[in-house]
């Protein structure tokens, strides 16, 4: 085992480097600079006169008159000590804006997943020993139409059958009275009245994909010797499905938890616009549209950051229930 | 015994003289409960103390009760303007809807004779938020500021223009300008947040404390951004932002020292609050105001949601108040130096453009997009404006005749020779490629698509590319574009965004006729590429005008431009617009009619900071 994730740690370590010039230049690919997008903003509003004058003052100010190659350099040895720069348009170091919404992402992206799983696994359990029944069709029916309705729809339509039904919810995480008020308990419970509403819409888009590979998984195994040899012994179904069907078939859904970390967190980004989710997503957007560089190239490495590692703890899970992939 | 009663009434004028001061001065003011209280407590200095020495007195239509709470919406830290705009920050200046400076935190001002060196005279008395008062060194510091090449993050629009500034006497300042200004020229100096608290900010200006960095300014000012250091920055506004979570919520609350009474010396404003809820985009507008969350909104809310606004008023207790916009609809700037050489000299030759005007269903635009609201409009100012040129004008080549429009691209020697709908033009099909900016102007990629399927019908093929506004703003100054949308900012007054209406600048941004015309003029015609004559016609008026200082002439020079500009299709614009205000039903004091745009303060026209809650 201890070769194997040395040998993961590595990898990961070069992925996060390569990733990262991809990223900078990505995000800096755009023509124009944030120097660009401030006078445009000034220049909407009114005569600009010969403001242009300052541009170069402002480029050199705000260093985006310097080489790319200087610019990553600089940029990726800052990052590594966790300075992650500045931000041109919230005028404020990043890590602030960043650790601010961090959390909320993390908690968000958490429960959605687990909404899902909770969901999606007996379900697909469900499918997969009921197969081809009216049961499993319909729900393969909802699980289609769950992946295709975008979140930020489902969730306008929630809201407004919130609104219909009369609840004062109307996104965010909190009710007024407790945006700014000390951590209690009844403030726990008002988050509680209000998270639901975001777990549920970007959990629904990630059941179906849950549901359908646990099908799968379960349909693999279910004609197994070893499971023949489980029922031939005369234990009880439930038991087989759960005690060795289950089991088994858990692992494709292991390296693809992996994955949905970083999924989910992208896909939060229209929903958090239209539920007003203090999340990481609405910031990225507006860094990209401004130019802010530096916070939108944190925001992805930071994705970046979640994906290696969630690969990393579904690789060690796999590699500690199923031997055969360590020695490969 | 004439003399004597000569004196005898020189005496009576005198006595009453000093009475009616006397009554002045032991004028009483009153306040806010909250600030009463305050007061007894020994807290805050009296109301008589706070306020003024003449504060400016607000003629409102009826006289408020104070309380209650503003909702309204914020949608990040890009959106300074819409604190500034509903009075947390106020300008040197007020403007009225005709136009004319009236006075505010300056009591008065005046110019020499050449309109060069302007001086102003702040209100005597006036303070900061904190209690501290404001002083012309103030007004010095900030000017000096923004003009010091070593804090380019601090600037206006109207630095460039000013040489020097200098402080007379501690309510005195004096402005001198590099060339003659125009009324409408000092907008960016009386309109524009220009006085900014010294006394607050030299803490962290490394010019006067040397442990500072140019960023830790940079970061206390948040100029023109908003963020936590906004919190308790002494403000001359109404209210003072006093709370702040990121991406959520900003709350501001009453200013103790703002400097307007209404009639009977109740101190202004009637608000106790204003809470400014996070919503990235218009999106969620709708629900907000169903739920009563929106007090007074106009920033954001689309007119393409009017239906949705006008089916929840009741259940959200508000009314939908359509406000004239001084913008006009989504239009087409033809790049008249465009690379394409067969798409240049169609651009350039006005039977085109008038073929494309008169290939465009304005009202269709109208109808399906605005709800019938707006009315097919040109290249020109808005009526009821200084520079509208006249109504025949304004029907020049706006109505939709595709026959007519066809008649004229024959005439022009273009024909669809391969059958597919489209003609060509030395064997390539026409085609326009127009750029629109995502994120700016709403429906503007919905209005453009409508124009499309209509030029399909003259066989004109427009293709519309949205694309980021940084980028497009790139393109054009590359001149990479055939054409770029942008709504004609200012069409109430096109000399307060002249770029928006012709290329005084070279690089201009926003230009309307394409970058190598602007470096024409620049150049007086030594580089870049000449545009059509009527353009140099036009561009000679219009830059007489916008440089000229008397306002009639101004407005002479400007109405002639329009009419060239008109019965030339100098730009294919569209629609004019309107602006939806949502405006809590219980709100009382917001006048019936207004117009709601930058120049004018959008909705500082609804007078936040005279509107009361009725009982």
């Amino acid at each position: 085992m201890g070769p194997y994730i040395v040998r993961r740690l590595f990898s990961m370590v070069v992925m996060f480097f390569l990733i990262s010039i991809v990223v900078f230049l990505l995000v800096q690919l755009p023509q124009g600079d944030f120097v660009d997008y401030y006078i445009s903003q000034i220049g909407a509003s009114g005569d600009v006169g010969n403001i242009g004058e300052i541009e170069a003052q402002l480029r050199s100010y705000y260093g985006l008159d310097r080489s790319i190659v200087a610019r990553y350099f600089n940029w990726i040895s800052d990052f590594i000590t966790g300075d992650f720069g500045y931000s041109l348009q919230h005028n404020v170091p990043v890590v602030e804006i960043i650790s601010q919404e961090l959390g909320w992402t993390l908690l968000i992206t958490f429960l959605s997943l687990l909404f899902a799983w909770i969901v999606g696994i007996p379900l697909g359990i469900y499918s997969a020993i009921r197969r081809y029944t009216f049961g499993d069709h319909f729900l393969t029916f909802m699980g289609l139409l769950g992946v295709s309705i975008p979140s930020f729809f489902l969730a306008l339509v929630l809201l407004f059958v919130l609104l219909i039904t009369g609840s004062p919810n109307l996104g965010g995480l909190f009710s007024e009275q407790y945006l700014t008020a000390p951590w209690s308990l009844y403030k726990v419970w008002d988050l509680l009245k209000h998270i639901w509403l975001p777990v549920v819409v970007v959990g629904t888009s990630q059941i179906a994909q849950i549901m359908r590979l646990m099908r799968s998984s379960v349909l693999d195994v279910v004609d197994q010797p070893f499971v023949k040899t489980a029922r031939s012994k005369g234990i009880t179904e439930l038991r087989v499905i759960f005690k060795h069907v289950v089991r088994v078939a858990l692992n494709p859904l292991i390296s693809l938890a992996g994955m949905q970390a970083p999924q989910l967190i992208s896909g939060l980004v229209a929903t958090a616009v239209v539920l007003a989710l203090p999340v990481m997503g609405p910031t990225f957007l507006s860094a990209l549209r401004t130019q802010d560089v530096l916070l939108a190239t944190a925001y992805l490495q930071i994705i970046t950051v979640f994906l290696l590692v969630g690969n990393l703890i579904a690789d060690i899970a796999l590699g500690w229930s199923d031997p055969r992939i360590r020695f490969e | 015994m004439k003399r004597k009663n000569r004196f005898c009434l020189a005496l009576i004028l005198l006595a009453s003289l000093v009475l009616v001061s006397g009554v002045g001065l032991a004028k009483e003011y009153a306040e806010a409960p909250e600030l009463a209280e305050l007061v007894t407590r020994g807290v805050l200095p009296a109301v008589g103390e706070r306020l003024p020495v003449n504060p400016l007195v607000a003629e409102t239509e009826s006289i408020g009760r104070y309380g209650g709470t503003l909702y309204l919406t914020y949608n990040g830290s890009a959106d300074y303007e819409n604190f500034y705009k509903i009075g947390v920050y106020r300008p040197l200046a007020e403007i009225n809807q005709q136009f004319e400076y009236q006075p505010g935190v300056i009591d008065s001002w005046t110019w020499d004779e050449d309109r060069v060196v302007l001086t102003v005279e702040l209100r005597r008395g006036v303070k900061w938020s904190d209690g501290h008062p404001l002083t012309a060194v103030d007004l010095v510091y900030s000017i000096e500021a923004k003009k010091d090449p070593s804090l380019p993050f601090i600037t206006d629009r109207h630095i460039p223009y000013i040489t020097t500034v200098r402080a007379v006497d501690d309510y005195t300042v004096e402005i001198t300008h590099d060339r003659p200004q125009s009324d409408v020229s000092i907008s960016g100096l009386m309109l524009q947040v220009f006085a900014h608290p010294k006394h607050y900010l030299e803490q962290f200006d490394p010019r006067y404390n040397p442990e500072m960095t140019v960023q830790d300014l940079d970061q206390a000012w948040s100029f023109e951004r908003v963020s936590q250091a906004l919190v308790d920055m002494p403000t001359l506004g109404a209210w003072v932002i006093t709370e702040y979570v990121h991406n959520t919520r900003i709350v501001a609350t009453r200013n103790p020292y703002y400097w307007k009474v209404d009639s009977e010396g109740n101190q202004l404003p009637y608000v106790d609050r204003l809470v400014f809820e996070y919503a990235a985009d218009g999106t969620r507008l709708p629900l907000l105001a169903a739920q009563g969350r929106l007090s007074l909104q106009g920033r954001t809310v689309s007119v393409s949601d009017y239906e949705v606004y006008l089916a929840n008023e009741e259940r959200g207790g508000y009314k939908t108040v359509i406000a004239a916009d001084g913008a006009l609809g989504p239009s087409l700037k033809f790049n008249y130096a465009v690379d394409d050489l067969d798409l240049r000299s169609l651009f350039q030759n006005r039977d085109f453009r008038l073929a494309l005007s008169y290939g465009t269903d304005r009202h269709e635009i109208s109808e399906r997009l605005y709800y019938g609201l707006v009315e097919p409009w040109g290249p020109i100012a808005l009526r009821d404006t200084p520079l509208f040129p006249g109504e025949e004008y304004l029907k020049h080549y706006n109505s939709y005749d595709p026959v007519y429009a066809n008649e004229l691209l024959d005439g022009l020697g273009l024909f669809d020779t391969d059958g597919d709908g489209f003609r060509e033009i030395n064997g390539k099909p026409i085609t326009i490629v127009l750029d629109v900016d995502s994120g700016g102007v709403g429906g503007a990629t919905q209005t453009f698509e409508i124009v499309a399927s209509q030029w399909e019908k003259i066989g004109i093929r427009l293709i519309v590319n949205t694309i980021e506004r940084s980028l497009l703003v790139a393109r054009w100054g590359e001149n990479a574009q055939d054409a770029f949308m942008w709504r004609s900012e200012s069409a109430m007054h096109p000399f307060y965004t002249p770029h928006h209406w012709y290329p005084n600048a070279h690089p201009s941004r926003y230009g309307n006729v394409g970058e190598p015309v602007a470096l024409w003029f620049a150049t007086d015609g030594k580089e870049g590429v000449e545009p059509p004559e009527f353009l140099k016609e036009y561009w000679v008026l219009m830059d007489e005008a916008n440089t000229a200082v008397d306002t009639e002439e101004q407005n002479r020079l400007g109405i002639e431009a329009m009419k060239i500009a008109a019965d030339n299709v100098l730009i294919l614009s569209t629609t004019n617009l309107v602006s939806l205000v949502i405006v809590d039903e219980r709100l009382a004091n917001v006048p019936e009619e207004f117009m709601f745009t930058h120049t004018l303060g959008e909705i500082w026209m609804a007078r936040p900071d005279q509107v009361y809650f009725k009982q």
